[in-house]
């Protein structure tokens, strides 16, 4: 039924009715900043990375074969555009003195969880970013990453007790 | 830690995430009841999902806002897409003999479109005459939003934003502003905001942090110069340093209700960015944003006045002096403070020997970089002293013995050599104070940043023993007087404000004090 929505709205982008594009975006905001958010572990940057790749969609709406296949092909973009993003902050950071962070201390607020969230690798902190975003679904979070049930649990575990260490024992660096 | 704290600790995920199956939970429930250790543990890790969903609602709470950016910008996008040039292009150069015809006819059309680009690209009006539309506007409203991106409060939240919405009615001496205070505490931070609204008589400061009010009742004078100051201050709030209006740049065009604008952008020296959005017809603004780097390097949005107005309808109420309701006043208009005129700053200290106080009243920057300030020093244990410092002097001459005596000037911004050398203007007395009025005259060239920071007093004291106290005292560079007018209003108004009769002493006037100023220059550099 969902995919059959996207389908038509797709089918409509493509035909020049540049509003149905609206539909996808108002369906799919969600899923795509989760996803950069995930990645690049800050508000900011997700929100302007959504929307690049929610941009770059529209351009290139005329090349999507599958229509409803909409939701990966979007997902695709955005990972690409956040990866492309931190492939150039890495670049940007070799040229300049590398930043020390502090080490964690006990922390109760929402601040230091936010620091803490940054500071896990890339392969905890997006399944632990989907999982709060998808209403807590490890098998969305399975889906829109294309892993397995087992594997979207053990990584979630993983990132639970990292982000505890985080909080109470020691930082890392921050990556 | 034996083996079931391992398996309980391993599969402490799992019983938050809710994925384990009755008997798994069953078994690790058991064990949490005998085990402090994994007890805490668990507790530990239900607290910290409790923190997760928190944090993640309040970023969701924000998608509303930012899927609709995406949507403006699409939209923005969609409106300004050209054709598809590829596939006419594709179209039309089917063929040899086209491609012949064709190119021809590209130079002729670059030509012409070139011409039309490059007209198209040129706004309708200048920059630079910003200043000046603004300076003659009768009525202005400024509305928007002022962020607090680098700050957390002591919860941890954002800090939210606090909405500006200021008016300034020239004519009438009206004017209200909203301020917004952030208060840096070991924990985190506070606002604190504000209001002032004056309606010509008298000022109430609200204070919405506390819900309370207090009313104050100024003079014509100080009416006016507060809303000189007020639209001082408007100016910077859209333009930043007014005297660098060239500096910016056009950048792009945006439509905003269905009217064209040219967005233009400055870098500020201090590593901002402003970003001025002028309609493209008749240049005058409509919206700005001030921007900051974040320590990461994004832009960061510091402040966003969305709504910007001249010369409109002023909508009944604006400037109402009505205490709010359920807020707490202080005093009434019928005991309402007087303000206190000329507090442009002041020092004062003690020990067993003196107690000094040494105030800046107020101070103006003549054409010709000369300053004019009024200022007051006095010993507390000698104050009936004074009058005879004043006895003997004349105009052009030197400057009262004043326990502290403000001698010359200095550019404040250091590694400039101007020094501003004191000779004295005249005096006022008010309420048993004397106030000394001075022209302080530059044995070279200002600095052009002495509007932005001001000057720093030279002084001595006329004490035995000298005291060994260091002061530091910062001049603003005040009202830049250009005209006979200007003096007239600000200058010789400043005076009468200060004199217990009202009335500024007739010697000093525009062409005597011009006309000095002249004759110092000129013994200086023969």
């Amino acid at each position: 039924m969902n995919e059959s929505i996207d389908e038509n709205a797709v089918h409509a982008c493509q035909r020049g009715d540049k509003e149905a594009y609206a539909t996808l975006v108002e369906r799919h905001y969600r899923h795509v900043f989760a996803l950069c958010l995930g990645i690049l572990g800050n508000v900011h940057d997700a929100e302007d990375a959504a929307q690049e790749a929610l941009l770059k969609g529209l351009a290139k709406i005329g090349r999507l074969g599958r229509a409803r296949r909409f939701e990966p092909w979007i997902l695709k973009i955005a990972r690409n555009q956040c990866l492309d993003l931190l492939r150039k902050r890495k670049h940007l950071k070799t040229l300049t003195t590398p930043q020390i962070t502090e080490p964690a201390r006990k922390v109760n607020n929402n601040h230091d969880l936010e620091r803490a969230i940054r500071q896990l690798p890339l392969e905890l902190r997006l399944p632990l970013t989907m999982y709060y975003f998808e209403q807590k679904n490890a098998g969305i979070v399975a889906r829109k990453l294309n892993i397995s049930h087992s594997l979207a649990c053990q990584r979630l575990r993983a990132a639970r007790n990292e982000l505890h260490t985080l909080l109470t024992k020691g930082g890392s660096h921050e990556r | 830690m034996n083996d079931d704290c391992r398996k309980t600790r391993d599969r402490a995920s799992d019983l938050i995430s809710g994925v384990l199956s009755r008997a798994e939970e069953q078994a690790i429930r058991e064990h949490l009841r005998t085990c402090v250790s994994c007890h805490k543990y668990v507790q530990a890790l239900e607290q910290e999902d409790a923190s997760l969903i928190d944090h993640f609602a309040q970023i969701d709470a924000d998608m509303a806002t930012h899927q609709a950016r995406v949507l403006q910008r699409m939209d923005h996008l969609c409106t300004n897409q050209k054709p598809n040039t590829t596939s006419i292009w594709r179209d039309i150069m089917k063929t040899r003999y086209a491609k012949l015809t064709t190119a021809a006819a590209v130079v002729a059309l670059a030509v012409i479109t070139g011409v039309l680009l490059d007209k198209s690209t040129t706004p309708a009006y200048a920059i630079t005459d910003l200043p000046a539309a603004f300076e003659q506007a009768r009525v202005i409203h400024l509305q928007g939003w002022t962020y607090f991106p680098r700050h957390r409060m002591p919860n941890g939240k954002r800090i939210p934003p606090v909405e500006i919405d200021n008016w300034i009615d020239v004519e009438n001496g009206r004017s209200r502003h909203t301020g917004a205070g952030l208060s840096i505490e070991p924990n985190g931070a506070r606002v604190t905001v504000s209001e002032t609204i004056s309606d010509g008589l008298y000022t109430m400061g609200v204070n919405h942090t506390e819900r309370s009010v207090q009313f104050y009742r100024l003079s014509e004078y100080q009416q006016r110069l507060r809303t000189h100051h007020m639209a001082r201050m408007m100016s910077g709030q859209l333009f930043g340093d007014i005297e660098q209006i060239g500096d910016f740049t056009l950048v792009g065009q945006e439509r905003l209700d269905g009217v064209g604008y040219d967005i233009w952008e400055r870098e500020m020296p201090t590593g901002g960015k402003l970003k001025l959005w002028l309609s493209a017809e008749t240049g005058l603004p409509r919206r700005t944003q001030m921007l900051d780097r974040s320590d990461d390097g994004r832009w960061e949005l510091q402040s966003d006045y969305q709504t910007i107005e001249y010369n409109v309808e002023i909508p009944e109420g604006v400037f109402a002096t009505e205490a709010p309701a359920g807020y707490a006043s202080e005093n009434t208009k019928e005991t309402a403070f007087p303000h206190e005129f000329g507090r442009g700053g002041g020092v004062g200290f003690g020990g067993n020997d003196y107690s000094l106080q040494c105030d800046t009243k107020i101070s103006f920057t003549l054409s010709n970089g000369c300053v004019i300030m009024g200022w007051s020093s006095f010993d507390r244990n000698a104050e009936e002293q004074q009058k005879s410092l004043f006895s003997d002097l004349v105009f052009g001459g030197r400057l009262p013995r004043l326990p502290v005596e403000l001698h010359g000037l200095k550019p404040a911004e250091s590694g400039n050599d101007v020094t501003y050398a004191g000779y004295h203007l005249t005096h006022t007395s008010k309420a048993g104070r004397l106030i000394e009025w001075t022209l302080y005259v530059p044995n070279g060239t200002p600095p052009a940043n002495v509007k932005q920071f001001g000057y720093r007093a030279l002084y001595r004291f006329n004490l035995d023993p000298v005291p060994k106290w260091n002061i530091g005292l910062t001049i603003e560079h005040g009202i830049p007087i250009e005209t006979a007018t200007d003096f007239e209003t600000w200058v010789l108004g400043a005076m009468a404000e200060l004199s217990d009769d009202g009335a500024a002493p007739e010697h000093v006037t525009y062409p005597n004090v011009m006309e000095l100023a002249r004759e110092i220059r000129a013994s200086l550099h023969p």
